[in-house]
C-alpha cells in the first residue's frame, strides 16, 4: 500500500505557496495618490444602494458597517477606503467612475 | 505593464459584464460550488452510491465528473486571481479570517487529489481519494458560505 505522505506533502507545499502569494499581494490596488475625479452624487446614490447599503444601511445610518451619514468624510477619504478596504470591508467594492461617484455621494451625506 | 495597472485592467474587463469585481467573484464561486455538487454526486455514483439519484452509467458518471471538475477549476481561477493577488490574506473579522485560511488550502487539496488520481494504480489506501475529494468539496463550501452567500445576503443579489 502506497503511503499518502507524498500527496500530503504536496498539499502543504501548494497551500504554503498560496499563503505566501496572498501575503505578498502582488497586484494590490494602490490607494489613490491624487484627488479622485469629481463624482456624480446621483449616480453615487445608485452605486451606494447596490454595493454599500447592505452593510451601512439604506440611509447610511449604519448597520453591520459604521454610520456614514454625518461622518464628515471627504471624497478623498471615502475613495481611499473604497480602493483599499477597511476592517471587514473588502478592497475594490467599487472601482473607477463608480468609486468616484459613491465617494461624492457619501461625502454629500455630511452636508 | 506595471503591477498596479494589472488590477485596474482586470477590473475594467470584469466590469464589462458584472457590476463590480466582488459581484463577479461571488458568481464565479457560485458556479464552482454548483459544479462541486455535481462532483460529489457523480463521485458517489462512481463509488456505487446514489444510483437512484444519479441514474448514469459508470462511464457517463466518470465523464461528467471529469468535465465538471475541469469547469469548476476554471471558475475558481478569476476568484483566485482577485482574492490572492489583489486582496490578499486578511483577518479583520472571523468571516474573513476563515475565508482566508480555507482559501490558502484549496489548491493544495486540489493538487493532492490530482496526484492521487494520477497514481491511483499504485495502490493508495482506499480512503485517501474520498477523503481528499470530500475535503475539497468542504473547503469550497466554506469559501462560498463565507463570501458569496455573505455578499448575496448582505450586499446585493445580482450581477
Amino acid at each position: 500500500m502506497r503511503s499518502p505522505a507524498k500527496p500530503l506533502a504536496l498539499l502543504l507545499v501548494v497551500s504554503a505557496a498560496t499563503f505566501g502569494l496572498a501575503k505578498w499581494v502582488p497586484f494590490e490596488p494602490s490607494a489613490p495618490t491624487a484627488a479622485p475625479a469629481a463624482g456624480n452624487v446621483a449616480r453615487g446614490a445608485t452605486v451606494f444602494a447596490e454595493n454599500c447599503a447592505g452593510c451601512h444601511g439604506a440611509d447610511a445610518a449604519g448597520d453591520v458597517g459604521p454610520a456614514l451619514a454625518g461622518s464628515e468624510l471627504t471624497p478623498e477619504q471615502v475613495a481611499a477606503v473604497v480602493a483599499s478596504g477597511q476592517g471587514a470591508m473588502p478592497a475594490g467594492i467599487a472601482t473607477g467612475r463608480a468609486a468616484s461617484d459613491v465617494a461624492a455621494y457619501v461625502a454629500s451625506l455630511a452636508e | 505593464m506595471p503591477l498596479a495597472d494589472v488590477s485596474s485592467t482586470y477590473a475594467d474587463i470584469v466590469e464589462t459584464v458584472f457590476s463590480s469585481t466582488i459581484a463577479a467573484k461571488a458568481w464565479f464561486a457560485t458556479a464552482a460550488i454548483v459544479l462541486a455538487v455535481v462532483q460529489v454526486l457523480t463521485a458517489s455514483r462512481m463509488w456505487g452510491r446514489l444510483q437512484r439519484v444519479v441514474p448514469l452509467s459508470f462511464t457517463n458518471a466518470r465523464r461528467v465528473h471529469i468535465w465538471s471538475g475541469r469547469l469548476a477549476v476554471l471558475c475558481t481561477l478569476p476568484v483566485f486571481f482577485h482574492c490572492v493577488t489583489m486582496l490578499g490574506f486578511q483577518t479583520p473579522s472571523a468571516r474573513v479570517a476563515i475565508h482566508s485560511i480555507a482559501g490558502s488550502f484549496i489548491y493544495g487539496v486540489l493538487a493532492a487529489k490530482l496526484l492521487v488520481i494520477r497514481h491511483r494504480s499504485r495502490n493508495y489506501a482506499p480512503w485517501v481519494l474520498p477523503v481528499l475529494g470530500g475535503s475539497l468539496a468542504a473547503v469550497l463550501a466554506t469559501l462560498w458560505l463565507t463570501s458569496s452567500l455573505w455578499y448575496f445576503t448582505n450586499v446585493r443579489f445580482g450581477f
